[in-house]
């Protein structure tokens, strides 16, 4: 790192500024706080163990960023893989419970956009938490997925186009 | 979870790590200052990685060849990037010396392939390392490698080898 | 004529440069099709951004991996995780260490017998049997040396390119590739050698 500071407080500042982004990405795409936090944990212990240094400390969160959201879509792969061995499920996944406390602050038309969310395929998904979760600019996501701002601009349009054909889909067979 | 595993792990390379001189303070080995120096440090420690991707059919027919070399030092990556049509590699190839002039050699590998199942991606990322001598050729299968004789199973290989840099 | 929508959208992010965004201001204040159609993506954006975890969830969280992370590395040192300098040993001593957090996976790994899961050690497997190691790093990875910008002007001397190494492959375009067996390292040697089989 070329951050100059000494001792532990650089990476203390480090860990407190960047674990709420991460967590929150975790859990947008697993959708269970548990395996969240799991997850969060593993990407700093890797983080702690990989033998190179970063140019620059949006590089190391950016990496960071990369290792939680693999981790996370290989968490809820697995996680549907065994749903749909146990055959509870035809199609798409169900919505896997958090645990029991109240973790989100939500009204009804959030519920329904969160719904969408997880239905999109990885990539839009993606780029949407990345987005509206972990504040990242287009390029920034770019930087992180490794894909051009101008495809992250793309994906961003198409996810959200296809978010709302989701929601009418919804909002036609609730009423 | 992976968790239990991961700690007892730990804490054996914790433990194996105080053996290492340096490692439990923070000293870092002194930089080159002034021109003369750094020259110095270069010829000691650049290094020119040889790097030819190939790929090659079952029966081990080699149908497509490229070959590269580039210089680093020892630590920093060169990083082949292999795109197909529905397969993207990213190889990170990392030597380093070691002060006896061994070389390790790290290669990590990230694949996004497209599997035919369904439309989506897969990812799958790796690490392996290989003490080896100047010169000394390794190959690294990102894919790895078939081993029953099925048809249109194409193996890509990165022949890799490491030498102290002379220009 | 109307705004394309994937302008609007960019529009929303604040992912427009001056000029552009004049522009669709300009045109949203007289049309109210594309006035409308913003304030959708608007509340779009914010219905998916409102779906938060609790502060108070997050903060225990991050204070209960805190402590766990500083009890799982470096146990028994006073210095605990907190105190790891923010950057790495020298290349030699790196070199070092590495052997070692490989040794330590083979040590392991010949330990234990792999649970149903398939989960042993370092690396780590998933369920198709693929080992998962660490991640890597998207720019070149540096060495405390290549911060000097000296060093990195006589490496664009070398190598005719700035920024990281790099080598880029088309692969031909014909053939399928699929990931068909663990990733492998070898000695040459020993692939030729094994090849009769």
């Amino acid at each position: 790192m070329s951050v100059p500071e000494k001792g532990g407080d650089s990476f203390r500042k480090f860990y407190t500024k960047s674990f709420s982004t991460l967590l929150k990405v975790a859990y947008h795409i697993t959708l269970d706080m548990d395996a969240a936090e799991d997850i969060c944990q593993e990407a700093f212990i890797r983080f702690y163990n990989r033998p190179f240094s970063f140019p620059s400390e949006d590089q190391a969160l950016y990496w960071l960023i990369r290792v939680v959201k693999n981790l996370s879509f290989n968490y809820r792969k697995r996680k549907v893989t065994e749903y749909r061995a146990m055959d509870k499920i035809k199609q798409e996944p169900e919505r896997i419970e958090a645990s029991g406390e109240d973790l989100l602050i939500e009204k009804e038309t959030v519920r329904i956009v969160q719904e969408a969310l997880e239905q999109l395929p990885e990539k839009y998904r993606s780029v949407l938490i990345l987005k509206e979760y972990a504040g990242l600019n287009y390029q920034e996501i770019g930087r992180v997925l490794r894909i051009s701002e101008g495809n992250v601009k793309v994906r961003v349009h198409r996810a959200r186009l296809q978010l709302e054909t989701l929601i009418q889909g919804e909002d036609v067979d609730v009423r | 979870m992976v968790a239990r595993v991961t700690t007892l792990n730990l804490v054996i390379l914790s433990m194996l790590s105080f053996l290492v001189p340096g490692f439990a303070q923070e000293n870092q080995a002194p930089g080159p200052e002034g021109p003369g120096e750094l020259l110095h440090y270069l010829q000691e420690n650049a290094l020119s990685v040889y790097i030819a991707a190939s790929v090659s059919e079952p029966n081990n027919k080699n149908v497509w060849h490229t070959e590269s070399k580039k210089v680093t030092i020892s630590g920093r990556a060169v990083q082949v990037k292999l795109t197909g049509e529905n397969v993207i590699i990213f190889a990170d190839i990392i030597p380093y010396m070691n002060e006896d002039r061994t070389i390790l050699l790290v290669a990590k590998g990230e694949v996004w392939a497209q599997s035919e199942a369904s439309s989506g991606v897969r990812y799958y990322s790796t690490m392996k390392s290989l003490p080896v001598r100047p010169g000394e050729p390794v190959i690294f299968f990102p894919l790895g490698r078939a081993m029953d004789q099925k048809q249109n199973i194409y193996t890509i290989q990165l022949e890799i080898s490491v030498v102290p840099y002379t220009p | 004529m109307c705004v394309d929508d994937q302008i609007l959208s960019s529009y929303v992010d604040g992912e427009l440069d001056a000029h552009w965004k004049e522009k669709v201001e300009a045109h949203i204040a007289q049309c109210e099709q594309c006035r409308l159609r913003v304030s959708r993506l608007q509340k779009l954006s914010a219905d998916l951004s409102a779906a938060e975890p609790r502060p108070e969830v997050i903060d225990r969280i991050e204070r209960r991996v805190a402590a766990r992370l500083d009890h799982l590395l470096l146990p028994g040192s006073e210095r605990g995780f907190w105190n790891r300098r923010f950057s790495i040993p020298a290349p030699m001593a790196m070199a070092a260490l590495l052997c070692l957090v490989f040794l330590s996976g083979f040590i392991f790994i010949r330990g234990i017998t792999p649970s149903g899961t398939g989960e042993v050690g370092m690396p780590i497997a998933d369920e198709k049997g693929y080992s998962q190691g660490l991640e890597t790093l998207t720019s070149s990875s540096a060495s405390s040396m290549s911060e000097n910008p000296n060093v990195q002007q006589i490496f664009d001397l070398l190598e005719n390119s700035g920024g990281s190494i790099e080598v880029r492959i088309e692969l031909p375009r014909k053939s399928n590739f699929t990931v068909h067996g663990e990733p492998q390292l070898l000695r040459a040697a020993d692939y030729r050698g094994g090849e009769s089989r």
